[in-house]
């Protein structure tokens, strides 16, 4: 990234090759929604392109590349006046959970994770995306939401608990 | 220990994030409750289901759409932030360009002022110093010109701040109906941040401007000033709905910035 700071943009294939996946797999998993996820990723690499002097290395790449990416996701929502509650269409989620591996010994424990995950508020989902799903550190979550890694750590382990019981419940069903 | 505490024990601990000692004490109390075990069993599931999950692959499409964006990019890249100019929103550069502009305008005819009226000012009594500040104030709030109101603006700069001055500097920041004066204004009152009123002042001007270019120049000079009062200011702007998004974008930077 410093050397796209510094103008040799080209150097940005290498942060696509990998990041983008990443990315992706973090607005899928926010809005169930796999078009719509390809479009906010691609629109994370113009803002780090475009916002490229505004990197400080004092601070981690993937803390910063990831807050972009929560930036263009309220900013989608907003410009298209969608409550970030609203975000999820229940017939992607059929979809996206469908397409888990049928090859997976526990196929019905991730087509339901993938449900519970669903249903849970847009904020648990996202730290237990930002931390479970994309391994980030709960110091690096608390830079981004401007906030103590303790407190991280409590809205973690509160979205943990209420997955498990969203969980339990799809599974009887 | 209740229950919902035993739980975050439980996660702690299927976490590794437990001490030795914490660790056997949980084990025990999983050895004496076969209910506690039974939960300890569906967190696991839920949690390595999360650390274990597939990955979702992207169409082809999202790098084609890339390498054709940043092919385009580098074939703009003249300058050093040439780049931009090839985005899909210009009003970006073009906001940037305009206060430039502004900034420049203001620079200019500041220093005209300062050239006429300040620099060959004779010898510094305390009665010119008096006369100074009337005329200043008198300037800020009665001259219908802009000119002369950035003049009072900058006759503030060789006065020590008191209550008066910085009142009137405020209120110029936050309602004069020129741009360049509200800009002039936020400048002057830069300098005198060590004044906690000043720092406050400058922190709520930002819900009540509405122009991007004195929203993005005073997110500058709270960043600046490491003001951390004012990342509270950054997230309302950024909530907001009518802001920019290079505002937003500035604010956002900003509280990283002062973390």
């Amino acid at each position: 990234m410093i050397q796209v700071r510094n103008g040799d943009i080209a150097k940005a294939a290498v942060l696509f090759e990998r990041y983008s996946g990443r990315l992706y797999n973090f607005f899928v998993r926010l809005t169930f929604d796999e078009s719509l996820s390809e479009d906010l990723t691609q629109n994370v690499f113009e803002r780090i392109i475009r916002y490229k002097h505004s990197f400080n290395e004092n601070h981690q790449f993937k803390s910063w590349i990831f807050q972009i990416a929560r930036n263009v996701r309220m900013d989608f929502y907003k410009k298209n006046k969608v409550k970030v509650s609203e975000e999820i269409d229940v017939s992607n989620v059929m979809m996206i959970s469908g397409s888990v591996s049928d090859k997976m010994e526990k196929q019905d424990d991730l087509k339901n994770l993938e449900r519970a995950m669903s249903q849970l508020s847009s904020e648990q989902r996202e730290v237990l995306v930002l931390t479970r799903f994309q391994k980030l550190k709960y110091a690096q979550v608390a830079e981004m939401m401007n906030t103590s890694e303790g407190a991280v750590k409590v809205k973690v382990h509160r979205a943990i608990k209420e997955l498990r019981n969203v969980f339990l419940k799809i599974d009887k069903l | 220990m209740e229950f919902q505490e035993l739980e975050n024990k439980l996660i702690d601990y299927l976490d590794d994030a437990l001490t030795t000692e914490q660790r056997a004490e949980v084990e025990k109390q999983l050895e004496n409750s076969a209910e506690l075990q039974h939960t300890l069993d569906e967190l696991k599931m839920v949690m390595e289901g999360m650390e274990t999950a597939e990955e979702f692959q992207p169409s082809p499409s999202l790098k084609n759409n890339f390498d054709q964006f940043l092919q385009k990019e580098i074939n703009g890249q003249g300058g050093e932030d040439a780049n931009i100019v090839a985005f899909k929103k210009p009003n970006s550069s073009r906001i940037k360009f305009l206060f430039q502009i502004a900034a420049a305008a203001a620079i200019l005819i500041m220093g005209v002022f300062i050239g006429k009226n300040i620099s060959g000012a004779p010898e510094v009594t305390i009665g010119h110093i008096v006369d100074l500040r009337l005329e200043m104030l008198e300037l800020l709030e009665k001259d219908k010109s802009t000119s002369g109101r950035i003049k009072a603006v900058n006759i503030s700069y060789e006065l020590q701040p008191d209550n008066e001055i910085v009142d009137a500097l405020i209120q110029s920041m936050n309602i004069d109906k020129s741009t360049n004066v509200r800009i002039a204004a936020m400048e002057a009152l830069s300098h005198f941040q060590n004044e906690p009123k000043v720092r406050t002042a400058l922190c709520q001007s930002l819900a009540v401007q509405s122009n991007p270019m004195i929203q993005l120049s005073l997110i500058k000079i709270l960043v600046n000033m490491k003001e951390k009062q004012a990342v509270e200011y950054f997230e309302k702007i950024i909530e907001k709905e009518s802001t920019t998004p290079e505002v937003k974008d500035e604010a956002q930077m900003g509280i990283f910035k002062m973390m």
